[in-house]
């Protein structure tokens, strides 16, 4: 664990300014509203930055979702700065690139970023094709970069320069096998997952777990084009017809309320899994309804955390933003401070010493414990949520296969 | 069996909200004598309009549907008056195809500016599901086949048997002609886009439970597309039927296959162009004067 260089992580916080304020009054203000409380942290220094490029979504289907990652970001930096900045008080800045609706509007946001004087990181996509899109310009440019993905195959780039804080779908995959099989019980599930590559890297370690592992085989597996597919109903017939003694699923927000809607219409009563946040988002679990009820779920994060880490973002992250936070933003959180945390290690921002830094992470945040250990990705558990009530509800937390 | 009745009343349920979108293209195309790319938008505009009313303005459900149909029949007459009338003397044919094509752009920005990005989950019209002998049945699967075959008997009834659709008829078929005999063509015309994005519309409505609330609603045009091709183009009776055999083999062909389901679906179209250019059903499309 290393925030140890006097950032308040453990107790994030802050209001999201409506207007913006000079900084005397900023101060003066704080200072009225700490109200004696001990040693009060200097400001950054905000004429000599440490400038992290962020890649989000302006524009496009997922524009929303970049609202997420942008507030997430600007709590962590906001936090940061007023607890003193980094590199001995220099404040960080952020600056962020649109990666629109498609891999070419990620690429040209890409290309933008590096480009940019004085990036010494950067937050990449959520997205793996997005990141697979960009990896050649992160590996030419040099500068240390978190690909927030987690296809497997960003892990089998030849690309130095690009870090996984989040557990790959092959972790999961093997971790699902375990799970349903020795918790839930499933011999014979029906595997229901997106057909793009996180999703089919996942089934494919699921499946493979499944049979070498515990010499079971899948009832069913159903694979969808989660691009165009909105019709479920056909598939959660194919189920409720196969001799599945439960279902396992991945896919995206909107996919996955559907898909749960689809089975409980059809009268699906048993056990099901999901593997991602995706499954009690609070856009699938307001597609869902109650159809959503019972789901378990491993996720990266849920609005209902049960560590204080978790619990104080949340607050946080609600008073700054107004809503309630989502993955991207947790992830986000998190990764703002890993990569704050890996140019206080490297003791200067140039971009060799900060991506040395960074294969030796050992963090704690409030998704997860990020350790890194030369060949896998960082994130060393996950959540279990299960849905009650509509509501996303961690009963415990699942560590990954060793 | 219990599958095969499942996988048939979706795929009739589809099919029909295709052959919705397809009879409003066939209408457009007698009219103007061009494709409309903004068909798709059109259903979409239906999806996002009724949300607006029933949940963003939460007006009871009836009021909400019949202030919709109303709307929709008003974008149509705008439609016409923005993306066809300005061009309709154009010098270049394709000048009002490309035209539909910048309005389905414009509609979908619109739609994300004015709802925002974040997809909509609207209600099922009636929650549930019919269960019979071990067979469930989606409600809403059913309320499609049920509006949509009273909607499609409505335009049917309206083009191919009464005075009024006759009237379209010819100032579709030759503008000059029908105004001498005292036609209102202009009209007549703006009946024709205020029906076609009506019955889409509806299509919107209907399908916005499963589909979502959601620029891509679009995309559903493409099945309409081959649903017109593959029943015979200009046929507004081989769009029906070629829209619910699409919509059954889409269907069907998840029992076989679902990732590339759409291989399915568009290799049944360009194997109709095949063996059978002019479709199953088909009529071949009158000349335009």
């Amino acid at each position: 664990m290393s925030y140890c260089w006097g950032f308040p992580h453990a107790v994030p916080g802050g209001e999201k300014a409506e207007e913006p304020v000079l900084k005397e009054e900023s101060q003066e203000q704080e200072k009225e509203e700490a109200g004696g409380q001990e040693e009060e942290a200097t400001a950054a220094d905000t004429s000599n930055p440490v400038k992290i490029g962020v890649l989000t979504w302006y524009t496009g289907t997922r524009a929303d979702l970049g609202t997420y990652i942008c507030d997430a970001a600007d709590l962590a930096v906001k936090e940061i700065n007023e607890a003193g900045g980094v590199l001995g008080g220099r404040a960080v800045e952020i600056v962020y690139e649109d990666m629109g609706a498609d891999q070419q509007t990620t690429i040209n946001g890409a290309q933008k970023m590096v480009n940019t004087e004085g990036i010494s990181c950067i937050l990449g996509p959520f997205t793996s094709t997005f990141d697979l899109a960009i990896s050649d310009v992160i590996k030419t440019s040099q500068i240390p970069t978190l690909a927030m993905g987690s296809a497997t195959t960003l892990l089998e780039l030849d690309n130095p320069y690009y870090h996984l804080p989040r557990m790959t779908d092959e972790q999961v995959g093997a971790m699902a096998a375990q799970y349903v099989v020795e918790t839930l019980g499933m011999t014979k599930p029906a595997v229901i997952y997106m057909n793009n590559d996180s999703g089919v890297s996942f089934k494919d370690v699921f499946v493979t777990t499944l049979k070498d592992k515990y010499g079971y085989e899948p009832a069913i597996e159903i694979g969808y084009d989660n691009e165009t597919e909105k019709n479920y109903a056909p598939y959660a017939a194919q189920i409720m017809n196969s001799e599945a003694d439960g279902v396992v699923a991945t896919g995206n927000q909107s996919d996955a309320g559907l898909v749960m809607r689809a089975l409980y219409d059809a009268g699906c009563d048993l056990p099901k899994y999901a593997r991602n946040s995706a499954y009690v988002s609070s856009v699938a679990l307001e597609i869902a309804g109650e159809a959503a009820n019972g789901w378990y779920a491993t996720a990266d994060w849920s609005t209902l955390p049960l560590e204080e880490q978790g619990k104080a973002f949340e607050a946080a992250y609600e008073a700054y933003a107004g809503r309630e936070a989502n993955l991207n933003a947790a992830c986000t959180y998190d990764a703002i401070y890993l990569l704050v945390d890996a140019i206080e290690r490297a003791g200067n921002d140039d971009t060799e010493a900060i991506n040395e830094a960074m294969k030796a992470m050992d963090y704690q945040g409030v998704v997860t414990h990020y350790v890194a250990d030369g060949k896998n990705s960082w994130a060393q558990y996950l959540l279990l949520v299960q849905t009650q009530d509509v509501q996303p509800v961690v009963v415990g937390r699942v560590d990954r296969v060793k | 069996m219990s599958m095969f009745v499942s996988l048939t009343i979706n795929g009739l349920a589809m099919g029909m909200v295709y052959a919705l979108l397809a009879m409003g293209l066939v209408l457009l195309v007698r009219a103007v004598g061009s494709l409309n790319f903004a068909q798709g938008d059109f259903l979409m505009m239906g999806a996002y309009v009724s949300f607006g009313y029933i949940y963003m303005l939460k007006m009871p459900e009836i009021i909400g549907v019949i202030l919709s149909v109303i709307t929709y029949a008003a974008i149509g007459a705008a439609f016409m008056v923005s993306f066809y009338w300005p061009v309709r003397k154009a010098k270049w044919s394709q000048a009002i195809m490309v035209c539909t094509l910048a309005a389905s752009m414009i509609f979908k920005d619109a739609a994300n500016l004015i709802f925002g990005t974040t997809t909509k989950a609207p209600s099922a019209i009636m929650p549930g599901s019919l269960k019979i002998a071990g067979l469930s049945l989606q409600y809403q699967y059913l309320i499609i086949i049920g509006v949509c075959f009273f909607v499609i008997l409505g335009v049917f009834t309206l083009f191919e048997k009464l005075y009024f659709g006759r009237m379209m008829e010819a100032a579709s078929q030759n503008k000059y002609a029908a105004e001498l005999i005292g036609i209102p063509t202009i009209l007549t015309m703006a009946a024709t886009y205020m029906i076609s994005m009506t019955i889409a519309g509806i299509g919107g409505y209907l399908v916005a439970p499963i589909f979502l609330v959601e620029t891509t609603l679009t995309k559903l045009q493409l099945r309409a597309f081959a649903g017109v091709v593959v029943g015979g183009f200009g046929s507004l009776k081989g769009a029906i039927y070629g829209c619910i055999l699409i919509g059954l083999i889409e269907s069907y062909s998840t029992y076989v296959i679902t990732t590339y389901k759409d291989l399915v679906v568009f290799g049944a179209l360009l194997l109709t162009l095949v063996i059978r250019p002019q479709g199953f059903f088909g009529e071949s499309i009158a000349e335009k004067a």
